[in-house]
């Protein structure tokens, strides 16, 4: 029997802003049967998160938080799950730069405010290259 | 990032988290659905008031961090 294609893999995704609404608005442009979403409210969260699930295909995070920025989340998630691909939500894309003059070739940064087309196709971009989910 | 920048970036999330979900709604509204243009509305005061706080407030670089809580 043929493996299931990409299209019928479940997907893990670990979802990190401070905002509660954004993360509210990310798992309703994300909702889809084949899509776990776990969120995390602070880059410490995520982490506890992470430490319990190491099964994830994608991080999608915030780039300004207090505490905890988005970069130096993914530097620490890095040491534990080093091929994971990274989505930065920013609204700043030259403040991403300042922090990281280079993302990683599994990183990539979405400008917010998002449209969910636009997200779905960031993610579907990072995951499967192609822009459809 | 002093308090003033947070409180614009703080700004700009709520209005983006209006529009995200006025879009989301217009597009799983029925095409007859007289509530559509109430949403188009909500939806373009949404991206207006954004526009109109990229204009108030252009950003500089270089800001510094975040402020801790």
């Amino acid at each position: 029997m043929a493996p299931p294609s990409k299209k019928e893999q479940p997907i893990a995704i670990l979802a990190v802003d401070d905002e509660p609404g954004v993360l509210a608005l990310v798992v309703r442009c994300l909702d889809d049967e084949r899509v776990t979403l776990i969120e995390a409210s602070s880059g410490k969260h995520a982490l506890e998160q992470i430490a319990k699930r190491l099964a994830l295909d994608l991080l999608i995070t915030d780039l300004r938080m207090p505490e905890m920025e988005g970069d130096e989340l993914v530097r620490q998630v890095r040491i534990l799950l080093p091929d994971l691909k990274v989505l930065y939500l920013t609204s700043h894309a030259d403040r991403l730069f300042e922090a990281k003059p280079q993302l990683w070739a599994e990183e990539a940064y979405l400008d917010k405010p998002f449209t969910r087309e636009g997200l779905r196709e960031a993610v579907a971009l990072l995951l499967y290259g192609r822009t459809t989910l | 990032m002093t308090n003033d920048d947070k409180i614009r970036h703080d700004f700009k999330n709520q209005l983006a988290i209006i529009r995200g979900f006025a879009e989301i709604m217009i597009a799983e509204a029925a095409a007859a659905d007289p509530r559509r243009r109430d949403l188009a509305e909500i939806h373009k005061a949404a991206v207006t008031a954004l526009d109109l706080l990229a204009r108030l407030f252009p950003y500089t670089a270089g800001q510094g961090e975040y402020p801790h809580h």
